[in-house]
């Protein structure tokens, strides 16, 4: 039974529904319009019950964020200085966490909400699939050019905001800057489907959407914009790294999750060709490689 | 004293194409084997001495038998000291 005071929100994460159940108003509006692009009319797969705290000063709270560090005990799990404190029940479909304020209201705490967004994803695919995710996510800005999504991938501060923000309205439709889903081949189907998800970028807007991959773009800063043919072990070792660790609440067991990693990638790399794309702020030049890279897709394609 | 060798227990390894990864269960260190460097990998699975590989290495690759012998005794110090391969314990080290 509910509390009056609970808030509720159904998110749609890939393929599961997840209900959020929250003491604080202000965060769950807060929720409400970082996921309002997401709504979910399924059967909930998990629960998320969220009791918001503010036991620590904004000051004591920045001072403690960059040196957190994550501690599971069996179905306990904590961070440093209890910014956050939690139990998963998987038995039940829920996740309970205590989580301070101060985490909903910065910028730095984004990082936090994302890393929790895909834990429960991944909690999700640990009850729905037995711990076989549908699909992984992947540190992309994915990007829907001529109904296909083009994926430019690469580590946090690589620039994929920027090709977002480059990309604009008239050079794609921009489905997240930060992270998509990428769902796994299916048996006779040798086309691999992107969708979007909840995670929180620097660009204010989310698309949930679902198309095909057509390509994956390995970012690169660099003085030029240029663009590289990747050999497929460099493809596999590189994409292998901006795979979102696909570990449920309190998995321990590391082989299993690396397993899980190298398999992925190299799935993906077997499937769509892979690039080095070095590029600059330069839009008109990065669009015009985009567009000769697209136009040799074609050549192949025919 | 037979003397083979096998894969340590803390990696995980995939082939891609020709060439093989291997990661540590850590996920900290990445290995990547040539196309040689792989062929010798996949017989250091605790069923052949290092002459045994070296001759399947002799009949694969264009080179010569005492080539291949220093091949796979390199190459498997090389693993060894990286952790990833190791002698089989019931053998002993030689």
């Amino acid at each position: 039974m509910l509390s009056s005071s609970n808030h509720l929100l159904e998110v749609q994460l890939g393929d599961f529904c997840c209900r959020i159940v929250c003491n604080d108003k202000e965060v769950a509006d807060s929720l409400a319009k970082l996921y309002g692009d997401f709504p979910s009319t399924q059967k909930p797969d998990i629960t998320l019950k969220l009791e918001i705290v503010k036991k620590m000063g904004s000051t004591e709270f920045e001072a403690a964020l960059p040196e957190v560090k994550f501690f599971h005990d069996g179905d306990y799990f904590k961070t440093s200085c209890s910014i956050v404190v939690g139990k998963r029940n998987l038995d039940a479909g829920n996740v309970a966490m205590e989580v301070e304020k101060h985490i909903f209201n910065q910028d730095s705490g984004r990082s936090y909400v994302n890393h929790a967004i895909c834990s429960l994803y991944y909690t999700a695919c640990k009850l729905g699939h037995n711990g076989n995710p549908p699909a992984f996510m992947v540190h992309s800005c994915g990007i829907i050019r001529h109904d296909r999504v083009l994926l430019f991938s690469g580590p946090s501060g690589i620039g994929k905001s920027t090709i977002a923000r480059l990309c604009g309205e008239e050079h794609g439709q921009v489905i997240n800057d930060e992270a998509v889903l990428v769902h796994r081949p299916q048996q006779g189907n040798n086309t691999l489907m992107v969708q979007g998800i909840p995670i929180i970028g620097e660009l204010p807007h989310r698309l949930n959407v679902t198309a095909p991959l057509r390509a994956v773009l390995l970012l690169r800063q660099g003085k030029r914009t240029s663009i590289s043919r990747l050999r497929r072990m460099e493809a596999y070792v590189r994409f292998m790294r901006q795979i979102a660790c696909p570990a449920f609440i309190g998995q321990m067991d590391k082989r299993a999750i690396y397993s899980m990693i190298v398999d992925f990638s190299n799935e993906v790399t077997q499937t769509v060709p892979f690039y080095e794309f070095e590029f600059t702020l330069d839009r008109t030049a990065l669009w015009e490689v985009v567009e000769e890279l697209e136009a040799s897709l074609d050549r192949e394609d025919r | 004293m037979k003397n083979k060798i096998t894969r340590a227990d803390d990696i995980i390894w995939r082939k891609v194409e020709d060439e093989i990864a291997v990661l540590k269960n850590d996920g900290c260190s990445l290995h990547i084997l040539n196309e040689t460097a792989a062929h010798i990998w996949e017989m250091c699975n605790g069923n052949y001495e290092p002459d045994e590989i070296a001759a399947s290495l002799f009949e694969h690759f264009d080179v010569t038998l005492e080539e291949a012998k220093a091949d796979v005794l390199e190459t498997i110090g090389k693993l060894k000291d990286l952790g990833i391969l190791k002698w089989d314990k019931e053998e002993g080290e030689p």
